[in-house]
């Protein structure tokens, strides 16, 4: 062989059996055996050495590298579930404004509308790694059964004094007499998604502040808003408990009135949590701060906008009707969510929600709250972001 | 007896077959969920789901299986009339034919579900609307299965019945009819799983009773061992509708089902 590999020519024609100069001869090797070897590899002694640094840098590469390495670099690429509603303005504005570019992430947002049971049992599977949705008898459920998810930021919250829900009546209905929540006894209450959902508390705690228990009213939960929302239109159902945008689309037009909202008696309350997959979360660590950096920046310039009555960051209202495809002009008029800025989760007003849940008695066991919040990647990004000036 | 009953879902030849398939499906689900370490939110084992069955069955089963199948039963029954009437109609008279082809073409592929929220504010919230989404779903199957079946009844048996001086109305109801009803019966037990469907689908969305209320619940709540528990009742009442389907046609088309016995 000419040069030193020589060519797969000379592989073919002269055989590997044929080589010689650096690489000695298979009939050498054969012959003589390797610890006899001599000439450019050595000796026995020299080959054991050459084996040992080999076995070293392969150890070095392998176990040693990535753990080094991991404290520097990051999965930049992972999954994230947010239906394209309202509610979730936070995230659809971080990533508008290019926050989590600035740290590097490329998230890959799935925005269509999975309900929270299944949003748990994707991430349960690995499928979802980020997830935004509202606790729920379910989410406790599979908490107790060792389902691998945890509470790492505070979502929307009930905003104060701006309703963005409506118990509201027909004008039929009002006109029979039902212009109080008092009035409502023996009616039928229609409402999304069921009984054991936060606006199965705001429901039954309105019922309270007119003087009724949830026993004196029909409450019917309806697995679907949009054919909620159709059959109040429709004259159908009387009385039905409505979100944005709908709540104003439907008020917009008209004969339609309400009697209360979540604002009355939740405000500041809990409605959506961040979610993450706590075995994605234990080996992602550096990507759930940045990744929180981002949102919480989202939150910083969203609570802004939000404040000044969108006179400033004006662009967050056009940012949400693209991401939730609504007419612009109507997000001016909707009642929208706030969020916590610290994104920190509101620990009594979960508590109260879970109470709520273990008096309806669809739960077996309740988990304690702070068996699945874990707010420790939350402050460090809030603190990171407060050192780099961001907030 | 319980022999009898056995006979009557599953034949005799293939008994043990099936039972070992069974067996086997069962105990590589188990295997796979205590081996492989499954979250019990994304498969449970079929152990968990044998005890949340018989829970069920403790509990709200009778009554879902009652508030599911009368409405099931309504829609078929519905369906299956009308559906058999117009497609001897369609099948027999070409101008009429003429006149329902074009619209039955265009509706047809519509999907079902796709009408409930219509049906919601047309007909109201209660078991109305699913019963005519189901009425709706099996209708259409039942049209088309019966002017096929109109439609390949041999020429010389419709002729030689006219030569013998029979009416229109004499044809349809002693040839045409008797000569459908293997294609209507086929049909027949196609409507069944779809209205099962179609009832389970919207009792899953709006309504408070039923073995869809009870999946969609149990969903919601992450008692994924009550999903399949439900699952497995709808299996359940889909085998024992079709062997009551196979009884039906046995006794109304004894003929058939013997040519379909000796041709095996």
């Amino acid at each position: 062989m000419n040069g030193n590999f020589g060519t797969w020519k000379y592989f073919k024609e002269e055989g590997v059996g044929k080589m010689n100069g650096n690489f000695g001869t298979w009939k050498y090797f054969k012959e003589e055996g390797v610890g006899k070897m001599n000439g450019n590899f050595g000796t026995w002694k020299y080959f054991k050495v050459r084996y040992l640094a080999i076995l070293a840098l392969f150890v070095l590469t392998v176990f040693i590298f990535p753990t080094t390495v991991s404290a520097q670099e990051f999965a930049k690429k992972f999954n994230v579930s947010a239906s394209s509603a309202v509610v979730n303005a936070q995230l659809f504005v971080a990533l508008k404004k290019g926050y989590f570019a600035d740290e590097g992430l490329e998230p890959e947002i799935e925005k269509a509308q999975i309900p929270p049971p299944m949003a748990i049992q994707l991430m349960t599977g690995g499928k979802i790694d980020i997830a935004l949705f509202n606790p729920s008898a379910g989410s406790n459920n599979a908490i107790v059964k060792g389902a691998p998810i945890i509470a790492i930021a505070g979502g929307a919250i009930v905003p104060a004094g701006r309703p963005n829900t409506a118990l509201l009546v027909s004008d039929k209905l009002w006109k029979e007499g039902v212009k109080s929540l008092a009035d409502l006894k023996g009616k039928t209450i229609n409402f999304f998604p069921a009984l054991d959902s936060t606006s199965g508390l705001a429901v039954t705690l309105l019922l309270q502040k007119g003087g009724l228990r949830p026993t004196e009213v029909e409450l019917k939960g309806w697995r679907d808003l949009g054919p909620l929302m159709q059959a109040f239109e429709g004259g159908v159902v009387d009385i039905a408990y409505a979100f944005e945008p709908m709540k104003t689309v439907i008020m917009k037009k008209g004969n339609v009135h309400s009697l209360g909202s979540s604002t009355d008696v939740l405000p500041g309350s809990v409605a959506i949590l961040l979610w993450a997959n706590s075995n994605w979360l234990k080996k992602n660590e550096e990507t759930t701060i940045r990744f929180l950096k981002a949102y919480l920046r989202g939150i910083s310039y969203y609570t802004k906008a939000y404040e000044s009555g969108f006179a400033v960051n004006s662009d967050v209202l056009d940012i949400l009707a693209e991401y939730t495809k609504t007419n612009p002009a109507l997000m001016r008029e909707i009642g929208l969510s706030a969020y916590p800025e610290d994104g920190r989760i509101n620990k009594p007003s979960l508590q109260k929600f879970m109470d709520f849940i273990k008096d309806l008695g669809t739960t077996e066991k309740i988990a304690p709250i702070d068996s699945y919040i874990n707010e420790r990647y939350v402050l460090e990004a809030y603190q990171r972001l407060k050192r780099e000036g961001k907030i | 007896m319980r022999r009898r009953i056995i006979e009557g879902f599953i034949k005799p030849p293939y008994l043990g077959i099936s039972i070992a398939t069974a067996i086997f499906v069962v105990l590589g689900w188990e295997f796979i969920c205590r081996i492989g370490g499954l979250p019990e939110i994304i498969l449970p084992p079929p152990s968990a789901v044998v005890v949340a069955f018989y829970r069920y069955l403790l509990g709200d089963m009778l009554g879902d299986s009652a508030a599911t199948m009368y409405k099931v039963l309504a829609g078929l029954s519905a369906g299956m009339v009308s559906g058999v009437i117009l497609g001897l109609l369609v099948g027999w008279y070409p101008k009429v034919k003429a006149a329902l082809q074009p619209l039955i073409d265009i509706t047809f592929p519509i999907p079902k579900i796709a009408l409930l929220p219509l049906f919601i504010i047309w007909f109201g919230m209660g078991d109305v609307s699913n019963i005519v989404l189901a009425w709706v779903g099996c209708f259409y199957i039942a049209l088309t299965n019966t002017v096929v079946g109109v439609e390949s009844v041999p020429r010389n048996v419709v002729l030689a019945a006219r030569n013998m001086g029979a009416s229109d109305v004499q044809i349809l109801r002693k040839v045409v009819l008797p000569a459908s009803l293997p294609i209507i019966f086929a049909s027949l037990r196609i409507c069944f799983a779809i209205c099962l469907i179609l009832v389970i689908a919207v009792e899953m969305l709006v309504a408070n009773k039923g073995i869809g209320y009870s999946i969609a619940l149990s969903g919601q709540l992450l008692f994924t061992d009550k999903v399949f528990a439900g699952l497995l009742l709808s299996g359940i009442l889909g085998i024992m509708g079709y062997r009551l389907i196979d009884k039906v046609e046995a006794s109304m088309i004894p003929w058939h089902k013997k040519k379909e016995e000796e041709g095996r």
